[in-house]
């Protein structure tokens, strides 16, 4: 499928979808605490399915009710065939920890994913004694006996902090355990997102720089509220302040997602928006360059990409070094469309930088690579573009936003699906 | 000084939003929409209620948020258009609130509507708004307390009106 996007003017009121990341810690947190918990308005898009599903397979009770999911966790059996993850990297990662409760298990995914390393993970489960192994740092992963002993550990904090929430999820099931960090840690808030999660099931860790430690601890069955999306959000604030009058509901200020920082980066942009309780009103307004460094909120690069693509002079994004290794080379898929629309983008991957020199956009036929944020901020893009915008393979967007489409048509947009 | 809670009920177009939102201003209550209350609940916008889950489920919903901004205490509390064609919204209101109805003429409701999304509206619109109108009427007039119309009024003008019922003016 694909869709062409037209030159629009975005109107109206739209509420967020709900977050991925804190749907997949809210269900392995649910999982993992024995009774009855309930996921009130979770996002249900393929990689949450997936962590329902392998979830299910190591005998998780999970069911729908009313407005979300009901989970009887705590309980584990082990899986009659192997775990598949698809291409979520974040149900990979946690369920490579979360197997160790459950035994004997083989974790595999599809061919993207499998170029993304998982070694520094794997490794550091050993030292806490668990029976896993892995070949070459790379998936699949196996399990063998269950258990996790505790002890001492330590993991880089640069290549992706799921291996640390991984850990951080399954450690108080061990003795007692010690997480210290060998390099700076690098999407911090995706860590105190997942603490936070925990400490909704009751759970406490202790923090200390680069420490972590973790006592025997049991998880408490709890009912939370998954709050909206900021990554998400991100692609219709963007809509709003290239093209339009937009008001963005079911959004948390005061969330610990990362991503929130698109408020930041609009605001410096000179992007007009206004706050109130829990909505965001964002409004066409000519954006100026921008000097940002993403290593925080990696997964607002694409989007970040295209708002220098139209704003008056040359923005510099940095701290982009590990976006090579996620769902596309990001660098790669955005320079490319950039360039075919008509902006310049120069990659320095010596010091981890790009350059966008925003001007005219002129719409093209763009090939997301199967990559859903590659996707949604092209079609973004395409709303100011000169021309039709023709976005390939449009179901990629069910990764994390499966009605997307949907939405910018409620937004008034002028978007075709065929 | 009114007590209790003040419900604002009318069709769509006659300024509920608007008017409450500055009369409860004034009085120092709390501002609540039952439209917010629903959208909030379902997180989703009203439109996509009535295209995704039909017009029964936006009534259920309504219920439900009529019954909430009823609890609280000293709120104005601005009712969907169609909130009072259900008596069982309309006796929750009662029992704690005292209820406004805000009137307009047919023509002005198609004047101060045009623009954004109405779903109930679509179509030829002048037509559907008389004949909703004239459907709705009765239920209007059974659960007012006290009714204004607005068509010749301004804002300010309906304000005064309401403060003086209330005792405020």
């Amino acid at each position: 499928m694909k869709a062409i996007i037209e030159r629009s003017e975005p109107n109206g009121k739209i509420f967020a979808p709900a977050s991925k990341s804190q749907t997949h810690r809210a269900l392995i947190c649910a999982s993992l605490a024995e009774g009855k918990s309930l996921i009130v308005s979770p996002l249900y898009c393929d990689d949450t399915e997936v962590t329902v599903n392998v979830l299910r397979a190591c005998g998780i009770g999970i069911s729908g009710h009313n407005d979300g999911f009901e989970i009887q966790g705590g309980r584990f059996s082990t899986p009659s065939k192997e775990l598949y993850c698809w291409e979520s990297g974040t149900t990979l990662r946690f369920m490579t920890g979360f197997c160790s409760l459950v035994g004997r298990s083989r974790l595999t995914c599809g061919n993207s994913l499998k170029r993304r390393p998982i070694g520094p993970l794997v490794d550091s489960l050993k030292e806490l004694g668990v029976d896993c192994r892995c070949e070459g740092g790379y998936p699949p992963v196996e399990v063998g006996k269950k258990g996790i002993e505790g002890g001492e550990t330590t993991l880089p904090g640069d290549v992706s902090s799921q291996f640390l929430s991984s850990l951080l999820l399954v450690s108080p099931f061990a003795t007692k355990s010690v997480i210290r960090l060998t390099t700076p840690l690098q999407s911090k808030p995706y860590v105190s997102m997942t603490l936070e999660m925990q400490k909704r099931f009751g759970i406490k860790i202790e923090t200390y720089r680069k420490v972590y430690s973790i006592s025997r601890q049991n998880y408490i069955p709890a009912t939370v509220n998954i709050e909206g999306d900021w990554s998400s959000a991100s692609f219709l604030l963007a809509a709003g302040a290239l093209a339009g009058e937009v008001e963005i509901k079911n959004l948390n200020f005061a969330s610990s997602q990362g991503d929130k920082s698109i408020l930041e980066v609009l605001k410096e942009m000179g992007a007009e928006i206004e706050i109130d309780q829990g909505s965001a009103f964002i409004e066409k307004k000519r954006l100026k360059s921008i000097n940002v460094d993403v290593s925080n909120c990696p997964d607002l690069f694409p989007v970040v990409c295209v708002l220098s693509a139209s704003a008056k002079g040359v923005s510099r994004i940095t701290g982009i070094e590990r976006l090579k290794i996620k769902e596309s080379n990001r660098i790669e898929a955005m320079r490319e469309g950039l360039e075919k629309m008509g902006v310049k983008m120069g990659v320095d991957e010596k010091n981890g930088e790009v350059s966008i020199d925003g001007g005219a956009i002129s719409g093209e036929t763009i090939d997301p690579r199967g990559d859903h944020r590659i996707a949604m901020a092209f079609a973004v893009l395409g709303l100011i573009a000169e021309g039709k915008t023709i976005i390939r393979d449009t179901e990629c967007v069910s990764k994390s936003f499966p009605d997307f489409w949907e939405r910018l048509k409620e937004l008034n947009c002028e978007v075709v699906n065929e | 000084m009114i007590d209790g809670n003040i419900a604002l009920i009318g069709f769509m177009g006659t300024g509920k939003t608007t008017i409450g939102r500055l009369l409860a201003k004034k009085l120092q209550k709390e501002f609540i929409e039952t439209d917010d209350l629903i959208e909030n609940r379902a997180r989703k916008t009203i439109p996509r209620i009535f295209k995704e889950d039909g017009e029964s489920k936006f009534r259920e919903l309504e219920t439900e948020a009529i019954r909430e901004a009823a609890e609280v205490e000293g709120s104005v509390i601005s009712c969907g258009g169609g909130a009072v064609l259900n008596k069982i919204n309309v006796d929750r209101l009662r029992e704690k609130a005292a209820i406004i109805l805000l009137e307009a003429s047919p023509e002005e409701v198609f004047r101060r509507t045009s623009g954004g999304e109405r779903p109930l509206l679509a179509g030829d619109r002048l037509k559907k708004i008389k004949l909703l109108l004239k459907k709705r009427e009765p239920f209007y007039s059974d659960a007012a307390d006290y009714r204004i119309d607005t068509t010749e009024l301004d804002v300010e003008a309906v304000l005064d009106k309401i403060l003086s019922w209330v005792g405020e003016g």
